[in-house]
């Protein structure tokens, strides 16, 4: 791995443990000002939210924009529906995955049409 | 006494000893095949130092296409995917200012969504309550880092086509978002998110092609102002 990667993955790790030590360090004395409890309840929420778009426009083996936005979109509707029913991470993330790499590597129309 | 306290966290720590075995493995799995030069030891450290799912998914595309990012971005994605760690601690400030600093600083860096659930439900109000809290934190630790390593290790040997197995990370977020909304107050934050993201990304995509990657910033900027425009709205039903 080059320099450039290990630091980013140092990067994030010294950012993640800052941000769990950061209360103990700040709010040992003082209490926290009302926005900030606001934005630590909700800002998570929206960071997600965000992530899922983001992450979704940058998954591999899609071709440009129009390309792969039905197996996109079906894959993603599968792992919702998972996860809302059965509450089971590993199983919503396995089977979602599946579906979408079945379907970019073209094994649906394989199976279909021989 | 002492071990019935070691047993009584290991037994309230299985249900993350199952998520935290598979969703290690499904990391070093996704590790491994999209970095092939990442070694299992290293994907060890990783997940030893960070122990956190949704950082260390995001991270290997970011990772991958390191050129891409700077320094800077990566510590500003990093900031934005755990800001929600900020308050985790706030419930446990004064008990672990009774604690020794080594262990309060082990508590407060070992604090996942997972070990926080479960040291919420704490059994025991005074003595023992040390020793249960860093079993939780430690038990939970050690077994998210066997499962990174036991899927870098696998991920090294798969050798079939993993076109499109990228979208476990975009799996991972939609999880996390389905389970956030159940609760109520989450929506409206969740739904601001989808709709402002998509809208960034429209415009960066029709306008400026190419640099897709940067629309993370003016997002989460977009983001926090509307959450902040809307706080009373939101606020009234937390």
């Amino acid at each position: 791995m080059s320099r450039h990667q290990i630091l980013a993955f140092v990067v994030m790790t010294v950012v993640v443990l800052a941000l769990r030590s950061l209360p103990f360090v700040i709010f040992s004395k003082r209490k926290p000002s009302p926005l900030f409890l606001y934005l630590g309840r909700t800002v998570s929420a929206a960071a997600i939210s965000m992530l899922v778009v983001y992450s979704i426009s940058t998954v591999s083996g899609v071709g440009a924009f129009p390309v792969g936005v039905i197996e996109l979109l079906s894959a993603s509707a599968v792992v919702v529906i998972l996860q809302y029913f059965w509450k089971n991470p590993l199983l919503s993330i396995v089977v979602g995955t599946a579906v979408y790499m079945l379907s970019v590597q073209g094994v649906w129309g394989k199976l279909l049409f021989f | 006494m002492q071990q019935s306290i070691v047993r009584r966290a290991f037994i309230a720590s299985l249900p993350v000893l199952m998520g935290y075995l598979s969703m290690g493995a499904a990391w070093g799995i996704l590790l491994t095949t999209q970095i092939p030069q990442a070694e299992p030891f290293f994907a060890g450290i990783v997940s030893a130092t960070t122990i956190s799912s949704s950082m260390q998914f995001a991270a290997v595309e970011m990772v991958k296409n390191a050129a891409n990012y700077s320094l800077g971005m990566i510590a500003v994605f990093a900031l934005l995917i755990n800001v929600r760690y900020c308050a985790y601690g706030l419930p446990f400030i004064e008990e672990f200012k009774r604690y020794p600093w080594y262990l309060r600083w082990y508590l407060a860096c070992a604090l996942t969504d997972e070990t926080y659930a479960l040291q919420l439900q704490c059994p025991y109000p005074d003595a023992g309550r040390k020793k249960y809290l860093f079993c939780i934190a430690f038990f939970d630790q050690c077994y998210w880092i066997t499962g990174s390593v036991i899927g870098a290790t696998a991920g090294k040997h798969i050798h079939f086509d993993t076109t499109g197995i990228d979208f476990s990370m975009a799996a991972l977020f939609i999880v996390i978002l389905v389970d956030q909304c159940r609760d109520k107050a989450n929506r409206i934050p969740a739904l601001l998110g989808l709709v402002i993201t998509a809208a960034v990304w429209g415009t960066f995509y029709l306008l400026l092609p190419g640099h897709v990657n940067k629309m993370l910033f003016p997002a989460m900027a977009l983001i926090i102002f509307s959450l902040i425009a809307m706080r009373n709205k939101i606020e009234a039903r937390l």
